[in-house]
């Protein structure tokens, strides 16, 4: 499957039509809740129920199995890391030096499954939320509007410096530059004349786009910059909003309170 | 009428590549005065100050690039080395050569709103002119797509657009076809021949398609080595075909036509395009 600069996929639906800054919201409050609890099912759960989240958003299955492609391997890696070299409590099975316990094996599991349930909240946030949501909200955020110009012009030229490397590969290679010779530093050095090729290109393309954003006056002085899509809450933003913070409430409560989540495999 | 641009002797040189060594001056007393609703075509070979002189008319030349200046340019009565650029912007729109470099918004739309949200134009005023523009360069129902995923010609069209959209009283086109396949140069030749005839803009145009700014200009401008060399309207610029041949520019065909009819029979033909040649050639024949 192919994955491009924007990753946002263009649906019908209760989460596309949020406002991105309770996405955002919903994206941050997650991660602070994921990192705080350690239980394995509280992990499963609250897998499941991200997935009941993508599927709601009408977000394609290839979508959502690019997330576990990408992800899986290093959440195997760290279950398994974690697994070896932080045994507690009784050994299941001992092979040489290795003891597996049913501890380790339940946190091991819950640092992967954290690793994916982080990646599906920013994911969901990602999928449902177009590029220029995103920047209109971090500035909504009061993010200097300098800056979200830089971030969405750093993700509209992905596309542009993609061709550029193309067009200069091919042309090098025409002229009989193997790219795929030699190994480590070597081949560095082998890709030398596309890179700096594309660093005199990219400097140029940058000379040329500030002259372009002067043309279209950025930078007026003693003008407050008004915008054609402005996002704006919604009764119903305030409800997700509430929803959220109560529920990302309540379950700190319980887990300060009264443990909830707190061990690797008994939820008290 | 009023002359909306005054350039008097305009020298500039950028700043040296490597520092320490002398500045290579790119314009060299350049003098030039554009009337209110003119068409003005800039002829010249690569190097002579083409790009400079269309810099200099918003200010970014020297404002932006540094750079030694000598003499001034007057823009609606403004003195571009003194205004700032986002403000000259508002008088004088630049569409640049490269369409790739100056859409920089992840649709048609936001790109066109782009300098009008700068602005501060209220937002249902945005809407019109954005939905204006769009009809002028023939670009409607283009709003929602990906400006990287346009055609070449299509790109400059929405790079036009996001300029007249600001509604400038003068509009500079720095080849604005220069990056451009057959099909794309027509489309931008077609918005040009709108502007031109519909609404009764001040254009500069560089260019080096010569039977386009035969057919479009009022006057024709020759820069070489950053001077002035001839200032006049097409007919008589491209009747000079030997010395347009000197300096490495192509005249329409029908002026060389005329020119060999000139040489080879001591006639007097002048024409710049098809159908006045036509015209003209028939006359005679149909006389003898």
């Amino acid at each position: 499957m192919q994955v491009g600069i924007d990753l946002f996929v263009l649906r019908k639906s209760w989460l596309h039509e949020i406002d991105p800054r309770v996405k955002l919201f919903f994206v941050a409050v997650s991660i602070i809740i994921l990192l705080v609890f350690k239980n394995i099912f509280f992990m499963l759960t609250a897998l499941v129920l991200l997935h009941l989240l993508h599927w709601s958003a009408k977000i394609p299955r290839d979508r959502i199995l690019f997330v576990w492609k990408t992800l899986m391997p290093v959440a195997i890696l760290i279950c398994v890391l974690w697994v070896v070299f932080y045994p507690a409590g009784d050994p299941l099975i001992q092979i040489w030096m290795v003891k597996i316990t049913l501890v380790s094996l339940a946190q091991g599991a819950v640092l992967g499954l954290r690793i994916m349930t982080m990646a599906f909240v920013v994911f969901a946030w990602l999928y449902s939320t177009d590029q220029p949501s995103i920047v209109r909200s971090l500035v909504k955020l009061k993010m200097p509007f300098e800056w979200g110009l830089i971030l969405a012009l750093a993700l509209r030229y992905i596309p542009t410096f993609q061709g550029m490397y193309a067009v200069i590969s091919e042309a090098q290679q025409a002229r009989a530059l193997n790219i795929s010779e030699g190994k480590g530093f070597g081949r560095v050095r082998t890709l030398m004349p596309i890179f700096v090729a594309m660093v005199i290109s990219a400097l140029r393309a940058s000379d040329q786009l500030a002259r372009a954003l002067e043309a279209r006056a950025f930078g007026a002085h003693g003008v407050e910059r008004t915008y054609l899509r402005d996002i704006s809450f919604r009764p119903l933003d305030w409800v997700f909003t509430f929803a959220i913070f109560a529920t990302a409430l309540l379950l700190l409560y319980l887990n300060f309170r009264y443990g909830f989540g707190r061990q690797p495999i008994s939820l008290f | 009428m009023s002359k909306i641009i005054v350039v008097e002797e305009l020298s500039y040189a950028y700043p040296p590549a490597i520092p320490g060594h002398d500045p290579v001056w790119v314009l060299r007393g350049v003098d030039l005065e554009v009337e209110e609703g003119e068409f003005v075509s800039i002829m010249g070979p690569t190097g002579v100050g083409k790009t400079t002189l269309c810099l200099a008319l918003n200010g970014i030349v020297p404002q932006s690039t540094g750079g030694l200046i000598k003499g001034r340019v007057l823009v609606d009565g403004l003195d571009t080395k003194r205004e700032p650029v986002p403000q000259l912007a508002q008088r004088v729109g630049v569409v640049f050569q490269d369409p790739e470099t100056q859409l920089f918004n992840m649709s048609v739309e936001a790109e066109i709103a782009f300098g009008l949200e700068c602005l501060g134009v209220p937002r249902d005023e945005i809407k019109e002119r954005v939905s204006w523009a769009l009809a002028v360069v023939g670009m409607t129902g283009f709003e929602d797509r990906p400006p990287f995923q346009l055609s070449g010609g299509q790109k400059q069209r929405v790079a036009i657009a996001s300029i007249l959209a600001m509604m400038p009283k003068i509009l500079v086109l720095d080849e604005p076809t220069a990056n451009l396949d057959p099909l794309g140069k027509a489309e931008v030749f077609s918005v040009v021949r709108e502007l031109r005839h519909k609404r009764g803009m001040t254009i500069i145009m560089v260019e080096h398609e010569s039977e386009h700014i035969a057919e479009f200009s009022d006057r024709v401008i020759v820069l070489n080595e950053g001077r002035v060399e001839m200032a006049d309207t097409p007919d008589k610029v491209f009747s000079q075909v030997d010395r347009m041949r000197e300096i490495g520019l192509a005249v329409p065909q029908v002026s060389e036509l005329a020119d060999c009819l000139n040489h080879r029979f001591n006639s007097q033909l002048n024409f710049t395009q098809f159908d006045e040649a036509l015209r003209t050639l028939k006359g005679q024949l149909d006389g003898r």
